[in-house]
């Protein structure tokens, strides 16, 4: 049976088919891929849509909290400041008050009688002086400047270490500084108490 | 057959390049909302914290602040002496951290402030330093004294601090 039999009894279409089978071949082909190109691009798109719009709920998420904490946070911040700063002047006031209140008392017990005072000294406190036998100023560092803690006492104060002296003001270098001091008040003669770390 | 496949390709890039510009135009949509709504809110002042924060008068327990007020052009502190002894105030002084710092005429100095006495510092025609009305000002006033009863007179510095919003009188 030649080609031209073999044509006779199909039809017009089916001819067509087998003469150009390897075109239609190829035809079909691209379509079926282009249709599969197609819907892949459509789920990566809406895949992609999906993942971005949860990226964005999730930098939402993240923004709202920061804009909750950043501003809760600089408000405790300068709660905290503050306060830090009334602890640093009680714990000041405390060390003066003591020094001032145990000197006057050792004072009225008479010529050597002495005591040892273990008191909590703040960070903030630079130096310490005695001014005139009758001031005990207390130079501290604050946020807004260094000022003066004085404490003025009725009885003449002065210090053992005579190096420390200078006309009518004596340095108590021990009393500097952060921490635990323990300091000696002794009524040194009849008229003065000396303050000295130890 | 290679060229239909490249048609395709080029079909399936442009797709995808869309995709991309939708993506970009609605969130850039999403975003420029966002900028605007924090840009309106930080014009309002929703956004300054600052003004969440307590009015402060901070000065050591011995110059005890008992009351402030911040009205442009004035600044009004209320100090009680906690030293136990009668003071000379020799100068106070009145500053801030701002780049042409805040300027006023000072009390008449020298004071005598007796012991447990108030004593109220009026600082008045002040201007400089972001002194004004409806803005939040942090002052550091410096106060120099002396001891009446001590011979020597050793002067000594006192710093504190106001902070708070300022009025208009």
């Amino acid at each position: 049976m030649d080609k031209s039999d073999q044509f006779n009894g199909m039809e017009r279409r089916e001819r067509l088919k087998l003469l150009h089978l390897p075109i239609y071949n190829a035809v079909t082909n691209v379509r079926a891929s282009f249709k599969h190109h197609k819907s892949r691009t459509r789920f990566s798109i809406a895949f992609k849509s999906c993942l971005c719009q949860s990226s964005l709920e999730y930098l939402l998420i993240v923004a709202l909290t920061f804009a909750i904490i950043v501003p809760a946070a600089y408000l405790f911040y300068n709660y905290s400041r503050e306060s830090r700063q009334e602890i640093f002047d009680a714990q000041t006031v405390k060390l003066g008050r003591s020094i001032i209140d145990t000197s006057e008392s050792i004072f009225y017990s008479g010529t050597g009688s002495k005591t040892v005072l273990d008191l909590d000294a703040p960070e903030n406190l630079a130096s310490a002086i005695i001014i005139d036998g009758r001031e005990l100023v207390f130079n501290v560092t604050t946020s807004f400047g260094v000022s003066e803690i004085v404490f003025f006492s009725s009885v003449n104060l002065t210090t053992k270490a005579s190096s420390n002296c200078n006309l009518n003001i004596c340095t108590l270098p021990g009393l500097a500084g952060p921490g635990s001091k323990k300091i000696k008040i002794e009524s040194v003669s009849g008229n003065s108490v000396s303050v000295d770390t130890i | 057959m290679r060229t239909k496949s490249y048609k395709g390709h080029r079909l399936l890039c442009n797709l995808r390049s869309q995709a991309s510009v939708e993506f970009l135009t609605t969130y850039a949509w999403a975003f420029i909302v966002i900028g605007v709504s924090m840009a309106a809110l930080y014009y309002f002042g929703v956004l300054d914290f600052g003004k969440y924060l307590p009015q402060k008068c901070n000065f050591p327990s011995q110059f005890k602040c008992l009351d402030f007020s911040l009205r442009s052009p004035e600044v009004r502190v209320r100090l009680i002496n906690n030293l136990g002894e009668d003071v000379q105030i020799t100068s106070v002084q009145i500053t801030n951290d701002a780049a042409t710092p805040i300027s006023c005429t000072v009390p008449v100095t020298p004071i005598t402030w007796v012991s447990s006495a108030e004593q109220e510092l009026v600082f008045t025609s002040c201007s400089g330093g972001g002194f004004i009305t409806g803005a939040r000002a942090g002052l550091k006033i410096s106060m120099n004294y002396y001891a009446i009863n001590t011979p020597s007179h050793p002067i000594h510095l006192v710093n504190g601090k106001v902070d708070g919003q300022v009025g208009s009188i």
